[in-house]
């Protein structure tokens, strides 16, 4: 049977959309079970009824060096930043987009601004879910990685993210100066590139929940 | 009074009258039907009083109108009583009537006429009254009737305590029917069936009886102000004059008014006449063909004469106005409209050039102002720019070049352009207008790989990076994600966070603390 | 527990390097950006000490110099003496040691000797007093800031000058360590002659409860590592023994020494280092890594105590470490695997260890694994310590053995016992100096060589009192070794070990007396007070007793 490769070609972007949704939302559901799990067995192991929570974040963390998290938090500020790019540039996908703002498409610094503005709304939300208390130290991204155990290499993988996701950014831009014309091949390998990312990015959460199913 | 109680009462009235004379009427009925009437009893012989039950009698009448019509019939004949007519039948008076006090009156001004009828007869002895209103106008030497019907006062509408009723005369509201103003009388003439007399023929009368109403009919005059002629200055002989005032008439009148067109030496050259209420008044000359191209060059005055149809002013204002001033000017012949962008690509952001071409039928040259304009969908025009150039007999290249007329809005949408001119060309117009092209849906002038776009991408890069290094920097998380419990500033910082923590306070208090905290 | 790690000598600082790695990615100018600091796992800090000047700066690229402000950083103790400067001379003229040879004779004695040298010789003393200015001692790491201790101790500048630089490192200092752990090799030649030195400045500032272990490799039997050695085996296994003597026979000094069997290694990993090495960190990670259980943290106070309380003197431990995935139930799995021989790290009986450490990383129960542990040995729970870590992917256990020897008198004749190994290594250091005793004062034949350029070392010329002093201690003042000195205290060992008796090591021996100091023959342990060090012995005991009858010792072991 031949594969209509029109066909194929236009399900792989719904198919990398949906991928990259349920990579980042089971990451999140994971990430919290795995501390769960973990605080459970902490009061299991320790015969006690609970184990304070801020106590137990408080040993579980632990520091993965400064170089590392300003790269990481580079990258999950780069990731936002790419999936705007590459969903609300053009309105091929969403019925909204940057497009619509005329003056800012057109003006001489418009794509940084908006691509600014995508990175300080996510610079704010991770500042803001760092100030949360310490029983919900779970949700603060920027401590995301000190609740895991991540090798050298790990680390200077998910610090070249940064790279693919401003190659994701630079096609999705490359999409946006060809509007109303468009690329499939370069939409596709920026997903593909931000699938990839992102799943660099959340892999120590997959990992331990892979381990923890012993 | 209803008539068969009238009848009742008369029969009870009738019985007992016969009673007293000594007839008895009894049972037995000989005129047929076979029915024994009431039994009236009797009384002692010799002149004593019969006694007559009244209810028997109302009932036995009742019976009868149904049981022998014909005797009810003949029963009410004797006891119908003819209309009496006595030489002591007086004649019911009729006088004029009038609340106001001045009698002095427009004609407009709303009115109101009364005739009051008092008749002191008895019910019975009156008689109907037919009415008829009559006028005399101004400069009129007999009255006219004004109701072709006779208004007619019924017998029984009379007030029963003053005997007196009145009617209104709604026929005569004002005396704006009048073309003249004057005295005006108004009488009412009045008729019984059998004599006839005129609320003029009583005398001594004291407001606001009257034997006739005598009012002094006057006349408000127009008025016109405002004058003025739009536009000002030297105008162009098709340019859209217009002539404006205003007129009042405190009458309300239909007005006629009549513009009248001076040449320079005074000399009425035209004049149309307008019928109107009071209000705005306005003379559109092209509407009537003021002025011509001949007339070029020429100066002209105005004035205005009107009428309410009983006062005429014949010139107002005294001196004529000055008005419009004719100018001189080009004849254009204007054509090849046409534009060209930078390229075929039709971007919004790119120049456009547009020319046109114009020449003047006239031999002379005159400045002519040409404003470029466009717009797209169904937007309003935008003025792109404006020269004036001066036109003759040959050809002139009109060029708008290099401008840049659209906005990213545009993109993606048609455009239309317009020249228009100070002028009017030959076909009277002054503005020529064509369609443009498609502008291209690009949004973006930049392509990915313009330096424009690249110090875009860099700068963004560069900014997040820089910015999340110096959040790190600040924050420290990197490090001190981990407090040992061994580390003295651990314990310190975890034991400041505690004592924060542990103070209670709003849900805003909490979230206030919350963002001051680390 | 946040240990210092102080790697002496070439092993040591190559395994330091697996402690002190950067968890942080390396990138300077982001470093200089985020104002990265350096941190190691565990947040360990840790530095090299080091003799061979041309090894720390040329030969390896990861630690920098501390008087450059590097980090994590070397440092040459040694430098403290300026070359060529009085004592540098004046030591080398009277006891004929040169205090600045690089890249020493494999011999623990040589440093022991230097010590002692400063400690006991008063015109030494004196002449570092008056030239060695207090200034420059600070700021060399020396002695003028322990000055007003209680304890009076005399300048000894190179090891002062390293004690310093390691203080700061620690809680006793302006850091945040509150234990060090040694690493050295037994059979190097940097190796342990710093250790005891520090630690009587630990225990001078009076710190008896600041806890210091020793991780020290064994040196290997047979010829195998005599290129890379640069020393013949026999000759390592002396300065093993030495070095291992000086260490357990010091009361009041470490408090424990982890030994670990090079041979074993070597079955593992052949010439790897490298991966031996790294199987070291990865073995001590239940020990020194971070993510403790909540409310689990040990006082550095309570390890202390529990290693060496009621001990006269320094304990030997034996790690066994077994690591298996995660699992249910994996406390029996992987104490069966610790204590097979897969999971020993040194010959031992574990059946005989009367204390037990048991380090462990995973989601592991403390109360099985002491019920399997006392099971599976004997030992007694209340003498069974666990410590729990938060793991990663595998469940992992070090279990230290304390003492696990002794009360069998075949012990000596298996093979996988420490009686037997260190029968061994004391067997073929006595033959050595049976064999070659010239070679215990530098007069023998040259067979080392120096590491840089192969060519013979320059050879030490002692002079007549240090031969003295060196020929007494080893064979005691008749210089036969029947009744004293090194030699008969090492067959007395080799006698107490082949009986099933502990402690096999005993008698502390010095080269060169302090002149308050009584011969060594008359200073036996056996129920007389005798010298500063009898007298911290018993002062311990008294504390602990003290911390009996308050019943914090009892409530710290049962954890």
């Amino acid at each position: 049977m031949a594969i209509d490769i029109p066909t194929a070609m236009n399900s792989l972007f719904p198919a990398g959309t949906l991928l990259l949704a349920l990579l980042m939302i089971f990451a999140a559901i994971l990430h919290i079970n795995n501390l769960k799990r973990v605080h459970k067995l902490m009061a299991v192991l320790q015969h006690k009824k609970e184990v304070s929570k801020a106590i137990f974040y408080k040993e579980m963390t632990v520091p993965q060096g400064s170089n590392f998290t300003a790269l990481a938090l580079a990258a999950w500020i780069m990731l936002t930043v790419a999936v705007a790019y590459l969903y609300l540039l053009v309105p091929t996908i969403l019925p909204f987009s940057y497009m619509d703002i005329a003056e800012l498409a057109s003006s001489t610094l418009g794509f940084a601004i908006f691509g600014l503005l995508v990175a300080g709304l996510a610079g704010a939300i991770i500042l803001f879910l760092d100030k949360l208390p310490e029983d919900h130290r779970d949700l603060r991204l920027m401590e995301l990685y000190s609740f895991y155990s991540i090798t050298k290499t790990m680390k200077k993988t998910i610090s070249m993210t940064v790279i693919a996701l401003c190659i994701s950014v630079l096609l999705s831009a490359y999409i946006g100066t060809i509007y109303p014309a468009h690329s499939q091949p370069a939409e596709i390998l920026s997903l593909m590139l931000l699938v990839v990312s992102a799943g660099v990015l959340v892999m120590p959460i997959y990992k331990e929940a892979w381990e923890a199913r012993r | 009074m209803p008539k068969w109680l009238i009848i009742a009462i008369l029969a009870l009235l009738l019985v007992a009258g016969l009673s007293q004379a000594g007839e008895v009427l009894g049972g037995g009925d000989s005129s047929g039907g076979g029915d024994s009437g009431p039994s009236v009893s009797t009384g002692g012989g010799g002149g004593g009083s019969r006694q007559i039950d009244i209810d028997r009698l109302i009932t036995t009448v009742k019976d009868g109108k149904k049981s022998k019509p014909a005797k009810f019939e003949e029963l009410r004949t004797l006891l119908w009583k003819d209309p009496i007519t006595s030489e002591e039948y007086e004649w019911p008076t009729v006088l004029m009537y009038y609340k106001g006090n001045n009698t002095t009156v427009s004609r407009n001004q709303p009115l109101e006429i009364i005739t009051i009828a008092t008749n002191n007869n008895p019910l019975e002895m009156r008689r109907m009254l037919d009415l008829y209103l009559e006028v005399k106008n101004p400069g009129s030497d007999k009255y006219e009737r004004i109701n072709s019907w006779p208004e007619k006062i019924q017998t029984n509408e009379y007030s029963e305590k003053t005997n007196t009723t009145l009617r209104i005369w709604g026929m005569l509201p004002s005396f704006a029917y009048l073309k003249n103003v004057g005295v005006v009388k108004v009488r009412a003439n009045v008729s019984d069936g059998v004599n006839k007399w005129s609320t003029a023929s009583y005398s001594g009368l004291k407001p606001p009886y009257y034997t006739e109403l005598v009012f002094n009919v006057t006349n408000s005059l127009p008025a016109m102000s405002d004058f003025n002629v739009t536009p000002s200055g030297l105008v162009r002989y098709n340019d859209p004059i217009e002539y404006k005032a205003n007129i009042a008439d405190a009458d309300g009148d239909l007005l006629n008014v009549t513009l009248h067109i001076l040449d320079e030496n005074g000399v009425e050259l035209k004049n149309e006449t307008l019928n109107t209420k009071p209000g705005a008044v306005s003379f559109k000359a092209n509407e009537y063909g003021f002025f011509k191209e001949a007339d070029a060059g020429k100066n002209f005055t105005y004035y205005y004469s009107y009428d309410d149809g009983i006062d005429f002013i014949s010139k107002d204002p005294v001196d004529a106005l000055n008005g419009p001033n004719i100018r001189k000017g080009p004849k254009l012949s204007v054509d090849k409209l046409g534009f060209s962008s930078t390229s075929e690509n039709y971007y919004w952001w790119e120049r456009y050039g547009f020319n046109v071409r114009a020449k003047n039928l006239n031999p002379e040259e005159y400045d002519v102002t040409f404003t470029l304009s466009t717009r797209t969908g169904n937007n309003e025009w935008n003025t792109v720019e404006t020269k004036t150039v001066r036109i003759g007999p040959d050809p002139v290249e009109v060029n708008f070049n290099d401008t840049k007329p659209f906005q990213v809005t545009d993109a993606g949408q048609t455009f239309y352009y317009r020249v228009k001119y100070s002028e009017y060309d030959q076909s009277g117009k002054n503005a020529m207008e064509q369609t443009g092209t498609r502008i291209n849906a690009k949004i973006v002038p930049y392509s990915i790989y313009s330096p424009v776009m690249f110090l875009n991408l860099v700068t963004m890069l560069f900014l997040i990076l820089l910015g999340s290094f110096f959040v790190e920097r600040k924050l420290k998380k990197g490090v001190e994600s981990h407090e040992s419990a061994s580390g003295k500033a651990g314990n310190k910082k975890s034991k400041k966070q505690e004592s924060r923590d542990k103070s209670g306070g709003s849900f805003a208090g909490k979230v206030l603390k919350m963002l001051r905290r680390g | 527990m946040r240990l210092c790690i102080v790697g002496i000598g070439g092993a040591g600082g190559k395994i330091a390097q697996e402690f002190l790695g950067n968890e942080d990615l390396d990138f300077q100018l982001l470093s200089r950006i985020t104002d990265a600091q350096y941190i190691s796992p565990g947040m360990i800090q840790g530095i090299w000490l080091e003799a061979d000047k041309n090894d720390a700066k040329n030969i390896q690229h990861f630690f920098g110099d501390l008087n450059e402000g590097c980090y994590p950083c070397f440092y040459i103790p040694h430098d403290v003496v300026a070359d060529g400067c009085e004592v540098h001379r004046i030591v080398r003229e009277k006891y004929g040691y040169d205090v600045k040879k690089q890249g020493f004779v494999r011999d623990a004695q040589y440093l022991k000797a230097i010590f002692e040298i400063f400690d006991t010789d008063k015109e030494i003393q004196a002449i570092v007093a008056k030239t060695m200015n207090k200034e420059m001692i600070e700021s060399l790491g020396g002695n003028g800031a322990n000055s007003s201790k209680s304890f009076s101790q005399a300048p000894n500048p190179i090891f002062d000058s390293a004690w310093n630089v390691i203080r700061d490192f620690t809680t006793l200092g302006k850091g945040e360590c509150d234990g060090i752990l040694f690493v050295v090799s037994f059979g190097g030649g940097t190796g342990t002659g710093f250790i005891n030195p520090i630690i009587n400045h630990i225990r001078n500032e009076g710190k008896a409860d600041y806890p210091v272990f020793a991780l020290g490799i064994l040196t290997e039997p047979g010829d195998y590592a005599d290129k890379a050695q640069f020393s013949k085996s026999a000759r390592r296994n002396l300065a093993a023994i030495s070095a291992i003597y000086d260490l357990l026979t010091k009361g009041s000094g470490a408090n424990g020494v982890i030994i670990v069997d090079n041979e074993i290694l070597l079955e593992r990993y052949g010439n790897d280092y490298v991966a031996a090495n790294k199987f070291i960190h990865k073995m001590m990670q239940p020990l020194v890594a971070a993510r403790d259980y909540p409310g689990e943290i040990p006082p550095s106070q309570a390890v202390a105590q529990h290693s060496s309380g009621g001990l006269s003197r320094p304990p030997i431990f034996v790690p066994l470490f077994a690591s298996l995935p995660r699992s249910a139930d994996p406390e029996e799995a992987l104490i069966k695997k610790a204590l097979s021989e897969e999971g020993k790290l040194f010959g031992c009986s574990p059946e005989q260890a009367d204390f037990a450490f048991v380090f462990c990383r995973g989601f592991i129960d403390s109360e099985k694994i002491r019920a399997v542990l006392s099971r599976e040995t004997g030992i007694a729970p209340e003498s069974i310590w666990p410590s729990r870590k938060m793991g990663e992917g595998n469940n992992e256990i070090l279990i230290l053995l304390r003492n696990p020897y002794g009360c069998d008198p075949k012990a000596y004749l298996k093979v996988g016992t420490l009686e037997n190994r260190f029968c061994m290594v004391i067997s073929q250091a006595l033959q050595y100096m049976s064999q070659q005793p010239e070679d215990l004062f530098y007069e023998g034949k040259q067979e080392e060589k120096g590491k840089t350029d192969s060519k013979p070392a320059e050879q030490v010329r002692l002079t007549e009192l240090s031969k003295q002093a060196l020929k007494m201690f080893f064979f005691g003042p008749d210089g036969s070794g029947q009744k004293s000195g090194f030699v008969f205290e090492l067959r007395e060992a080799r006698k107490r070990l082949r009986d099933g008796e502990k402690p096999f090591f005993i008698n502390p021996l010095r080269i060169f007396q302090k002149v308050t100091d009584v011969p060594e023959e008359v200073k036996k342990s056996k129920g007389r007070i005798n010298g500063d060090e009898d007298i911290a012995r018993i002062v311990d005991q008294r504390i602990n007793e003290k911390l009996i009858e308050l019943g914090l010792i009892e409530e710290l072991m049962m954890g």
